[in-house]
């Protein structure tokens, strides 16, 4: 245990990928972890997620690629070899056990000092803070109390990394907060690797320190959520890490950091080209979240020179601290923005023209077009509330 | 529990009404249990003046004694005979039961009706078969004649072996379907994670899978273990004078002897030592911590 | 004498038919198991129609044209055509004592049983008459009782032959299988030859096989209860301790012999008359120290109205007209009780022609001359020796 130093790799995939006949569930997954890290994989149902934690746990063989734990290959090694631990979805604690024989099972198996396992089981349920459950059968208990436990059986085995397969799916909204801000407790006490799978954003944002988005089998972006939520690798991330309005935009020119584009109604502005070159008159698409776009005439959000758009209101609703502005273009395209304290949501009545603004730094350019009747805004919660 | 006592006037129109619903139950269990056993116990204590008059209640426990003494050999075979047909049909039936289980697929169903199918034929006629099966020029019997300490004289009918194996091949659905129900009903991701949890997997079915299915094994133990105890027909047709049942024994006296007394006797102290073995096995198990 | 050949070629083929026909069990439930008894006796109340006649028998004992029971040209129809009394019949019985065990209850208690005639085996009609159950025969009504052969008129069962008149006979002596003994046996002691050590089978018939051990041992079965038989019963035990005797079985011995499990066994030689035209080796020998003859009866229990008594006689007259016996004789295959039967088959030409040569269906004065049958046990040395034989037996 001699490993030191912060940037150590967990685990590395490189080159996964996983057939199920003739359907990829998982093409060529290329990423590490780093010990310590609480990992994220977040994507829509159906992505490959919980495939590739499976893969990492040993349940599933990859086609081709590899997997590295602690850098030795255990792409063929059984689950029961593998310095792992998972917790699954629907816990899956062993119903004929007390919760002590749930959690001493690992132990056990491990063949440790009945003396240890004694007070290491102990131990792991003041962490979960369990302590007086020992004794319960898993059908005893709620369903925050089986998952705390099944985090417990397998955390108390110190796994190189610790797998959760969207641990708190099966929770109420209130309990999951409660349980996402234990879980990163927990994380931080043990300082253990976590992989944790969801398909909730706002969970992946506020628990991660990384986050791959996953959609159709592949990664398409791994950055902090700071980077995954600014700067979109491609339009599918920037509308499913929280809201996004996307236009669809062609590059004018490019000088030094600044790119001109042109919007489909003829407007122009500019905006920061975060480090990529552009070739003029190629198709992208410029993203400003709901709350860089302002109405005319109220302070921008972020520097640089603004760009506008015109624009029907077609709904204002009050959320609380802000209040949701939805207009629609000339081009058809819906916009969302997010009206602050300051401006007032009687001077827009519905159906009225706005002039909406945003600043250079308040716009993002991603580097990839999208059809023009995926203009607009796109956001998951919009999906969820549609499905 | 303790509510129960609280709401007098909400319970007292419901007070009987969970009585009600059992009535069928306890009718049907008094008329079919408890007074054939009450006449048999009457029975057991009654005398026959003579063999056709009618046995007369005497309190006599002579048939008692009489059936432990004389008919020891036979009761020591028929629980032997019984228990080792019961433990070749979880070591048979449970693999079998597992594999529908996980490796059934579509096929499941089917299978399942494949184990059921048998039971199409009357148990007799079965159990005739197999004398056809194993009979001395058959093929079953040249092979087993070939096994180096067996020899060309060996034979499988009349034989304790012949009788074991009927009782297994007869009551072994009785295995297999309850264990496979309880097979079914386990999770089999509890396998993946105790496999996460390090266990191999011959280790992972026997602290997971083994444990959850007792409730199949010991409810096919007793549906196994009770019927082959009291059988009389595998030992008629399979055995020979050597390993009668004390099925054989009861079938006898009550068809050929009429000693009614001594049948129930018979009956009655078969029914006493398998309820003993039963109350024990199930302590074993540890049946009532499993209801999953 | 527990069940009839016929019977058992039915079994087997329902048996080979494997599990696969559901209907297999309807039709093992017909001919009656061993585990569930038939209710036909018992049931049926009286069966009182004027011009019906119940007969309860055993399974497949008369002529059936075309399987059919009441088929063209059968007896029970001819005798419906000849006197106009259906005959009801059934196929209730199985073995005797179960028979007992069906009609004790309501026969002591004076009820009828609900058929008019049965046909218990001698012994158990012996038994019925002593226990005062029985009715008297109307032997006015039946003239052709003069045709019952000799050899089996008045027998201890039945001394004065007013409650009984016989409805089949046979003999019980040594079936054996030529391709396994390799020779000819003709004496009980052939049957104790260590070459067939674990060949052996007994019947579960106490009095065929006791009765053929006795008469080997010198002990006579006329007059039962003048006799010990203890060393008859003390050579089968020796013969069953020391591994000979491999099985007691009823009827199925013809299984094991033609399997190859018996060498040889005690045996009847009506099962034999009809396995031996499939598989000649199989062959059937009255012991010089002598056999059983036995036979099944038609008894009228108590209970029946006169004109059903009635009805009884005229069916039993017409059976004993040897043109209708030889009818039955040539299905069932069983020594016949009626003279002129042998004649009658002759006639018949053919096949049954040949049955009328048959040394087991007309043993020869030699043969019978071997042949006892059991005089009458009293209830006690009948109930001693029935524990005794279950105990030797395993049963
Ligand atoms: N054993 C399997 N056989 C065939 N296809 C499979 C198998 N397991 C998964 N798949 C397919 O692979 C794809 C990815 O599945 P996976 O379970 O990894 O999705 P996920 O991202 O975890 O989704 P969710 O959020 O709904 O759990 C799915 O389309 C699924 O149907
Ligand atoms: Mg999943």
């Amino acid at each position: 245990m001699d490993h030191s130093g912060a940037t150590e790799v967990t685990i590395a995939l490189s080159g996964v990928t996983k057939h199920f006949g003739d359907y990829v569930a998982v093409e060529r997954a290329d990423f590490s972890i780093a010990r310590g890290e609480f990992f994220s994989m977040l994507g829509p149902s159906g992505c490959g997620k919980t495939t590739t934690l499976r893969m990492i746990a040993g349940f599933e063989t990859p086609t081709s690629g590899q997997i590295l734990l602690e850098g030795v290959d255990v792409s063929n090694t059984p689950p029961y070899k593998r310095d792992v631990n998972t917790v699954f979805q629907n816990y899956a604690l062993f119903p004929h056990m007390s919760i002590f024989d749930n959690v001493a099972f690992g132990l056990r198996t491990a063949k440790v000092p009945v003396e240890q396992v004694r007070s290491r089981v102990m131990e792991m349920l003041d962490v979960v803070r369990l302590p007086d459950m020992a004794n319960r059968r898993p059908n005893q208990l709620s369903g925050g109390q089986q998952q705390r436990i099944a985090l417990a059986r397998a955390l108390v085995n110190h796994p190189a990394a610790l797998l959760l397969d969207e641990p708190l799916g099966a929770l109420d909204l209130k309990l999951r907060q409660v349980m996402q801000l234990e879980l990163k407790r927990i994380q931080r006490d043990v300082g253990i690797t976590f992989v944790f799978v969801t398909h909730d954003q706002e969970e992946a944002l506020t628990m991660s320190d990384r986050i791959a988005v996953m959609t159709q089998g592949q990664v398409d972006q791994i950055g902090t959520p700071t980077e995954i939520y600014h700067t979109p690798a491609t339009p599918f991330v920037a509308g499913f890490i929280g809201t996004a309005n996307l236009l669809p935009v062609t590059v004018v020119s490019q000088s030094g950091d600044d790119v001109t584009v042109e919007t489909r109604l003829g407007g122009q502005c500019t905006v920061s080209a975060a480090g990529t070159s552009y070739a003029p008159g190629s198709e992208v698409t410029l993203m400003v979240r709901p709350e860089r776009l302002v109405p005319a005439g109220a302070p921008l959000h972020g520097a640089g020179s603004g760009a506008s758009i015109r624009a029907a209101v077609t709904s204002m609703v009050f959320q609380g601290p802000v209040v949701r502005c939805q207009v629609r273009t000339a081009a058809g395209a819906d916009l969302v923005a997010h009206l602050g304290p300051e401006d007032d949501p009687a001077a827009f009545p519905v159906g009225a023209d706005m002039e909406m603004t945003w600043s250079r730094d308040g716009a993002y350019l991603v580097p990839q077009a999208i059809a023009a009747d995926e203009a607009g805004v796109t956001s998951m919660e919009d999906d969820q509330t549609a499905a | 529990m303790a509510a129960a006592t609280t709401d007098d006037t909400g319970l007292r129109k419901g007070r009987f009404a969970p009585y009600g619903l059992l009535s069928p139950g306890i009718l049907w269990l008094l008329l079919f249990f408890l007074v054939p056993v009450v006449m048999l116990v009457k029975a057991s204590l009654s005398t026959k003046p003579s063999r056709f008059a009618e046995p007369e209640f005497a309190w006599d426990f002579s048939n008692y004694t009489a059936a432990l003494s004389e008919y020891s050999p036979e009761f020591i075979r028929s629980f032997l005979y019984a228990g080792i047909a019961t433990v070749l049909a979880i070591l048979i039936g449970y693999p079998l039961a597992y594999w529908i289980a996980t490796c059934g697929g579509r096929w499941k169903n089917f299978l399942i009706g494949l184990v059921v199918v048998p039971f199409f034929t009357s148990y007799l006629i079965r159990t005739i078969a197999w004398t056809s099966i194993l009979q001395d020029d058959g093929v079953v019997t040249g092979l087993y004649q070939l096994l180096p300490w067996v020899g060309s004289d060996g034979r499988i009918l009349a034989t304790p072996m012949a009788v074991v194996g009927g009782l297994t091949y007869n009551f072994i659905s009785f295995m297999i379907l309850p264990i496979y129900v309880s097979l079914e009903k386990i999770d089999f991701r509890l396998t993946e994670a105790a496999a996460d949890l390090g266990c191999a997997p011959w280790r992972a079915f026997r602290k997971v899978v083994l444990p959850l299915s007792l409730p199949g094994i010991f409810a096919g133990s007793l549906l196994v273990f009770i019927p082959a105890a009291g059988d009389y027909l595998n030992a008629r047709y399979l055995g020979s004078p050597q390993t009668s049942m004390i099925g054989t024994v009861v079938q006898n006296k009550f068809l050929v002897q009429f000693d009614y007394p001594q049948a129930a006797a018979l009956s009655l102290v078969l029914m006493v030592i398998i309820t003993v073995m039963v109350l024990v096995y199930s302590r074993f198990l540890g049946t009532e911590g499993l209801a999953v | 004498m527990t069940n009839r050949v016929t019977r058992r070629r039915f079994l087997v083929s329902t048996a080979a038919l494997g599990g696969l026909a559901a209907g297999s069990t309807a039709l093992a439930a017909c001919g009656g198991s061993e585990e569930s008894g038939s209710s036909t006796t018992a049931a049926g109340g009286g069966g009182a129609a004027a011009n019906t006649l119940t007969f309860d028998n055993w399974t497949l004992y008369i002529d059936k044209p075309n399987d059919d029971l009441f088929g063209e040209g059968g007896t029970l129809a001819e005798f419906q055509k000849a006197t106009g009394i259906e005959v009801e019949y059934t196929e209730g019985i199985n073995d005797n004592n179960e028979l007992f065990a069906k009609i004790q209850p309501l026969l002591s208690k004076g009820d009828p049983i609900g058929s008019t005639i049965i046909a218990p085996t001698f012994w158990m009609a012996g038994r019925l008459l002593q226990l005062g159950w029985l009715d008297k025969l109307p032997l006015a009504e039946i003239p052709n009782a003069a045709n019952l052969i000799p050899s089996l008129q008045d027998p201890p069962s039945d001394p004065t032959g007013e409650y009984s008149l016989p409805w089949q006979s046979g003999m019980a002596g040594i079936a054996y299988n030529k391709a396994i003994t390799g020779r000819e046996l003709t004496t009980m002691d052939d049957m104790w030859d260590p070459a067939f050590n674990g060949k052996i089978g007994m019947l579960t018939e106490m009095r065929d096989t006791i009765g053929l051990i006795a008469l080997s041992l010198g002990i006579d079965l006329a007059d039962p209860d003048s006799q010990d038989y203890q060393p008859a019963f003390a050579k089968l035990e020796e013969e069953v301790a020391n591994g000979q005797i491999r099985q007691f079985t009823g009827n199925d011995y013809v299984d094991d012999l033609e399997q190859g499990n018996f060498a040889a066994c005690i045996g009847w030689s009506g099962d034999v008359a009809q396995l031996s035209v499939s598989n000649p080796d199989i062959k059937f020998v009255v012991p010089e120290s002598g056999g059983t003859l036995w036979f099944d009866t038609m008894v009228i229990p108590k209970g029946s109205t006169a004109e059903q008594i009635e009805a009884a006689g005229k069916f039993m007259n017409f059976v004993y007209d040897p043109v209708n016996a030889a009818r039955i004789t040539e299905f069932v295959q069983y020594i016949s009780p009626v003279q002129g039967v042998q004649e009658e088959l002759r006639k018949m030409g053919g096949e049954a022609a040949t049955l009328a040569d048959n040394q087991l269906l007309f043993p020869n004065a030699s043969t019978l001359a071997r042949l006892q049958t059991w005089g009458t046990l009293s209830v006690e040395k009948e109930q001693q020796m029935d524990e005794e034989f279950a105990r030797i037996s395993g049963a």
